[in-house]
């Protein structure tokens, strides 16, 4: 049996690159005996690692040989264009590298392949975006899909509760009991969160908020502003608007399937402090939020997102909090 | 390690990720420390089924993935909630997580299959025996120091960037305090050593 091995040498000795660079590579082969070779293909792709199922994507490949090995070794340039992201991510859950991977199809043998990943970077020029539309349908399907849960679990208890009440059920010992009084926190307080924006308009009337641009560069602002007609007369503790960015991996699947969220960025911006506002009178209020000159771009592939949002909370005082989540696309 | 790759993930700990993050199929495949014993040619009997038994986390589709790897030819399920996979009759079937199959979903299952292994956290063992099969049961529940002290330091050698530079290392301590903190539950113990080693600035003792 013939040994062969391979390695791939980049041509940066840091393995930084920026978008819109070439990374050139060598592929050395090395054989100790004649061998035949289907194929010797060179790829470049992005690919994931941490908390999550591993995602990865943007493959392009060549193949550099096909045919006979002579003993000795052998050396395969190749190129690839860096034109698109994802940039490179090296956070708590998540992590995005590049790599450029090079495998060898030999027949009857296991295929030796080697890879060296590499750092990309924002470029000055980024022609491309990283797959906008897609980012913000899932984003609205997403907050779709909370509503929905929100909306079914505690209609599921109250169904159970009230066949309980109808079938003269009776409290048979102290762990029922117990059951029932964390049932029924559980259902309070997944109401309370169902309801809140309701009963908070009970008093401030109909919220729109608009948030624009909803798609960024790092280092740009979007607007945020709030308007409403109170219904009576009431009091604020505040209107805040808070940029926030998240890593929500996914990892395992079925039973096991478990979602992991860590909040890398939170940053207030205030729109409004304390303020008594008069019934039926309209009330405007806005504020600037600058997205981090050093922010990572929204990311999201199957199982590993980087999300940005803003989430915007009026305190009513001595009432339920109105509160909206509204992403954001930050572009690469 | 090289100065100049210092940008790279996890570089100042010799490493290529974190080596307690989510593997793939293959990775756990080609990671596993397990023993199977003489189970493989058990499955060649005929008539049989094996079950790997226990909760969550103590490594039953690790074992059911390596007796897999000798058996690659055949189809290896992976049963979801309240997902109902197609099972195609095959001389022997793997499937991962049974329990998820309602009762008459694996009388249906047992009927394609001459042979079985399977993964759960119920006994099977009265309904395979009514199937008419001779049935194995590998229970796992406990965990020793020193396996569980390999397989960790195993995932570290899979991270490694350059071989001949060091990397952090799990001691027996603290393998020893994981397991009993964590009642022998490899997964739980892998998550709070994502977390150490997301902390750990240098190459360390863990």
């Amino acid at each position: 049996m013939s040994n062969c091995n391979i390695r791939v040498e980049l041509d940066r000795e840091d393995r930084v690159y920026r978008v819109g660079d070439h990374v050139k590579c060598l592929v050395h082969v090395d054989v100790d005996q004649a061998v035949s070779c289907d194929g010797l293909l060179a790829r470049v792709s992005w690919y994931t690692h941490g908390r999550g199922n591993g995602d990865s994507g943007g493959n392009r490949e060549h193949i550099l040989f096909k045919g006979e090995w002579q003993a000795g070794s052998h050396v395969y340039p190749c190129e690839f264009d860096l034109d698109s992201g994802p940039l490179s991510y090296h956070g708590h859950n998540i992590n995005i590298d590049w790599q450029v991977e090079a495998r060898a199809d030999i027949p009857w043998a296991i295929d030796p392949k080697d890879s060296a990943e590499f750092i990309l970077e924002r470029g000055q020029d980024c022609p491309q975006l990283y797959a906008e539309k897609v980012q913000l349908d899932r984003n609205t399907l997403s907050n779709m899909k909370s509503f929905w849960l929100f909306l079914t679990i505690p209609l599921i208890f109250s169904g159970v509760g009230a066949y309980k009440v109808a079938s003269n059920w009776r409290i048979n010992d102290i762990f029922d009991m117990l059951f029932w009084i964390a049932l029924v926190a559980v259902v309070l307080t997944v109401s309370f969160f169902v309801v809140r924006n309701s009963l908070a308009q009970r008093k401030l009337g109909k919220v729109t908020v608009s948030v624009d641009p909803k798609a960024l560069n790092p280092g740009e602002l979007t607007e945020v502003s709030v308007s409403f007609s109170p219904r009576v007369m009431i009091a604020l503790n505040g209107i805040m608007a808070q940029l926030v960015a998240k890593e929500v991996a996914i990892s395992g699947s079925g039973t096991n399937r478990k979602t992991h969220t860590h909040t890398f960025h939170r940053e207030e911006f205030p729109l409004i402090g304390k303020i008594r506002l008069e019934q039926g009178r309209q009330a405007r209020y806005q504020t600037k939020v600058m997205v981090p000159k050093n922010a990572h771009h929204t990311f999201i592939a199957d199982d590993n997102r980087i999300q940005w949002q803003v989430e915007l909370t009026i305190d009513v005082d001595d009432w339920p909090d109105w509160r909206s989540s509204h992403p954001l696309l930050v572009k690469i | 390690m090289t100065s100049q790759l210092n940008r790279l993930a996890y570089a100042a700990l010799n490493l290529r990720f974190n080596p307690f993050g989510e593997l793939s199929r293959e990775q756990r495949v080609l990671l596993a420390v397990v023993d199977i014993g003489d189970l493989p040619q058990r499955l060649c009997q005929p008539r049989v089924a094996i079950q790997f038994l226990a909760d969550h986390g103590y490594g039953k589709s690790t074992h059911l993935l390596a007796l897999h790897a000798q058996f690659s030819q055949y189809t290896y399920t992976q049963v979801h909630t309240n997902v109902k996979p197609h099972f195609t009759a095959q001389e022997i079937q793997f499937v991962d997580s049974i329990e998820n199959l309602s009762r008459l979903q694996r009388a249906r299952l047992y009927r394609l299959s001459p042979r079985i292994a399977f993964t759960t956290h119920r006994d099977l063992s009265q309904e395979l025996t009514t199937a008419g099969y001779s049935v194995y049961t590998r229970t796992l529940n406990q965990q020793s120091v020193d396996r569980v002290q390999a397989i960790f330091n195993r995932r570290i050698a899979h991270a490694r960037r350059f071989h001949d530079e060091p990397v952090p290392t799990v001691t027996a301590a603290t393998v020893s305090r994981l397991i009993e903190r964590f009642d022998g539950n490899i997964r739980a113990m892998e998550y709070e050593l994502y977390e150490m080693f997301q902390d750990l600035k240098a190459v360390a003792d863990v």
